[in-house]
């Protein structure tokens, strides 16, 4: 009779298994890290050819990042000429909306016009230097010219926030003298008012706030002017302070106009 | 001589008389209604005068109302539109103005 010794019988299956069987799942994965491989490759193969094609499409940010991977100085260029492209097309945007904004401003017209003609020369500058970079081939000259966009225009820390302030004080200005001219029919009105047995007293302190508040935006007026004035656009350090400066005190014209609309409505209501 | 036709004469006389009479009440009621037609002018400009006054100071009220609302209306709209400007100033500072490192 055959007797069965379970215990060989499991230790031979083992055997069998793991020289039959382990090889095959060895060659499985190293099937499966070829395929990666493969992949892999494929993909960077297809990311590169992204970026070539891509490039005139890249943001600055990503031109710029361009520039430094690339190993060839016609990419380089491409690269850096997408980037200066973007840098001022962003700029150029910002100086036309800013042209607009001064355009439709209930301002001086003699200020009006001088803050358009400043802002028409920056826009001239930088679309010189655009066309400058695109023509040029060398390297160099390009990172030159590109560091001028901002060291010499400075458009959104100098440029643009200066205009603004100087738009903003031009508002006040011109409603600040509105309301002064305004100020001899209010009296004449609260007259009026009194001799037709208005209670004109609550009439009387807002003129006499309006008065004030006026003085204040004369006074916060100087200020800014002074300092928006004063900035160059070369120097950032000094224009940052301007900037913070010339802010403040619009900051306290614009509340004490605040105070002269309460002012206003309550003479309207008499 | 002798006159021959007495009644005539008087005749005439009386129509004179009667025509002198007539144009005198005729011009006497012209200048009468001319008088009183001149003072009652004056009385009338007197009353469109005074009228007038009263109009002119209602108008310069109205006036006066309109152009502080219009005026409140323009320092509304001014206030917003500083609003906006400081705004803009904030937010040209927030974006990168630095040349890139190339």
């Amino acid at each position: 009779m055959l007797k069965i010794n379970f215990t060989k019988v499991i230790y031979y299956l083992s055997v069998v298994f793991l020289v039959v069987l382990s090889p095959v799942s060895v060659f499985a994965e190293e099937d499966m890290a070829e395929a990666e491989r493969q992949a892999a490759e494929k993909n960077a193969v297809n990311s590169a050819a992204t970026t070539l094609t891509d490039i005139s499409t890249m943001s600055a940010d990503q031109a710029i990042a361009e520039y430094n991977q690339s190993e060839t100085n016609d990419r380089k260029i491409e690269a850096l000429k997408q980037a200066a492209k973007k840098y001022i097309e962003s700029r150029s945007l910002t100086l036309e909306a800013l042209k607009s904004a001064i355009e439709s401003a209930n301002i001086d017209s003699a200020k009006k016009n001088e803050l358009s003609v400043e802002i028409q020369s920056r826009i001239t500058a930088i679309n010189r230097l655009r066309d400058e970079i695109q023509n040029q081939s060398e390297i160099d000259q390009i990172k030159n010219r590109i560091r001028l966009i901002f060291s010499e225009n400075n458009i959104y820390s100098i440029f643009a926030p200066k205009i603004r302030g100087e738009v903003a004080a031009a508002r006040l200005s011109a409603i600040a003298g509105k309301i002064e001219d305004l100020k001899p029919k209010i009296d004449s009105l609260l007259k009026e008012k009194k001799n037709t047995g208005v209670d004109i007293t609550s009439g009387e302190s807002a003129l006499l706030d309006i008065n004030n508040q006026l003085k204040i935006i004369n006074d916060s007026l100087r200020i800014s002017n002074d300092r928006f004035s004063a900035i160059t656009l070369t120097n950032l350090t000094a224009a940052k302070v301007y900037i913070k400066d010339g802010s403040e005190a619009l900051i306290k014209a614009k509340n004490a106009l605040g105070e002269i609309n309460e002012d206003l409505g309550i003479i309207d209501s008499l | 001589m002798v006159d021959l036709y007495p009644r005539r004469k008087s005749k005439k006389l009386i129509v004179i008389l009667v025509s002198a009479i007539v144009l005198a009440i005729a011009f006497g009621a012209y200048y009468l209604t001319r008088d009183a037609n001149s003072q009652s002018g004056v009385n009338n400009s007197e009353m469109t005068s005074s009228e007038n006054q009263a109009e002119d100071q209602e108008e310069t009220a109205t006036t006066s109302v309109d152009q502080i609302d219009q005026t409140l209306k323009d320092s509304q709209d001014s206030f917003s539109a500083v609003e906006d400007d400081l705004k803009n100033i904030e937010s040209y500072q927030a974006e990168n103005d630095s040349a890139p490192s190339i």
